[in-house]
């Protein structure tokens, strides 16, 4: 997340050059996520800084979803833009990065709606530029893809709750929430689905 | 459910959620110790996957430019036209006007 947060200056310049106005530099770090969200409804500042603090864990929970940095960095976007275009909806019932993951879950469903069903789970394929040196990077690859094909033989609920509880860094309730499901019920799913993995990973002679 | 199961899935729950807040704890000696370590490793291998900066960066100028235009034009609260306000508010207050001229 470094590297994107270095850009932030960048985009706010970018942004400034094209509309013309002038942001001002707001501090928002005392206020949570959903007073922000609150707020968003007639200040930008206040949903850039909501994009700022859950970017990351988005596009993450898509990469380990999809298998693809492009597909993450899509479904990211129309995430994004859907949160913006019904931050009215959003009545502060539950934490607003449940509600935003929920928006994503529903993005995702989506997409695999649409997906050509050939296309197989070939994770970290396309990954951009500005990473680790090759062959840092190919290690990660090598591990990000024999984690994406174990995670594809888990049942669909165990893979979701790894996901949302792991990899976007979801608390039980939260992910309960996006999964319709009791906390105890996801505890379980991750209790089980890790078991699950690491049997997966074993079969498959594939070591972290 | 098993209760033992549930135990352990709680016990599971809270030395993940202790991992994600940086703090330092020792997994539980119930859980396996080959299951903790893939804990450790997942959440790593997580942390090392970043998003593509040029790509948020342009997605974060595409949302402010949306956010703006939706402030200045928030069509999704009132799709009333100023100029078209009810006629017969206009008409009575017109009739007011001349009955009192008159």
């Amino acid at each position: 997340m470094h590297g994107y947060k270095r850009n932030v200056k960048c985009a706010r310049m970018q942004e400034e050059r094209m509309t013309g106005i002038k942001s001002p530099l707001k501090d928002f770090s005392q206020q949570a996520d959903e007073q922000l969200a609150r707020q968003a409804r007639g200040d930008p500042d206040a949903f850039a800084e909501l994009f700022h603090r859950h970017a990351a864990a988005v596009n993450r929970y898509l990469f380990f979803k999809t298998g693809s940095a492009d597909d993450a960095q899509d479904l990211t976007s129309q995430t994004f833009l859907a949160a913006l275009e019904n931050i009215e909806r959003y009545r502060g019932q539950g934490s607003w990065r449940g509600w935003l993951f929920g928006i994503a879950r529903h993005k995702l469903m989506d997409h695999y709606r649409q997906r050509r069903p050939d296309v197989g789970l070939e994770l970290a394929h396309g990954v951009h530029d500005s990473q680790p040196a090759p062959e840092e990077q190919a290690g990660l690859n090598l591990q990000f893809d024999q984690v994406g094909r174990a995670l594809q033989r888990l049942s669909a609920d165990q893979s979701e709750a790894l996901c949302c509880r792991v990899f976007a860094g979801l608390s039980a309730a939260e992910t309960a929430r996006v999964m319709d499901k009791s906390e105890a019920a996801v505890k379980m799913l991750v209790f089980r689905g890790l078991g699950k993995l690491r049997e997966q990973l074993a079969l498959t002679q594939e070591v972290l | 459910m098993n209760t033992r199961q549930e135990m352990l899935a709680e016990e599971l729950d809270i030395y993940l959620t202790a991992l994600q807040a940086g703090r330092k704890v020792e997994p539980p000696a119930s859980l396996p110790a080959a299951e903790t370590d893939l804990l450790a490793d997942l959440l790593a291998l997580s942390a090392a996957q970043e998003p593509d900066p040029a790509g948020m960066a342009t997605l974060e100028t595409r949302l402010r430019i949306t956010a703006r235009r939706r402030v200045a034009a928030p069509s999704h609260v009132s799709t009333r036209q100023p100029d078209k306000q009810p006629r017969s508010r206009e008409r009575g207050f017109q009739m007011k006007t001349f009955a009192f001229l008159a």
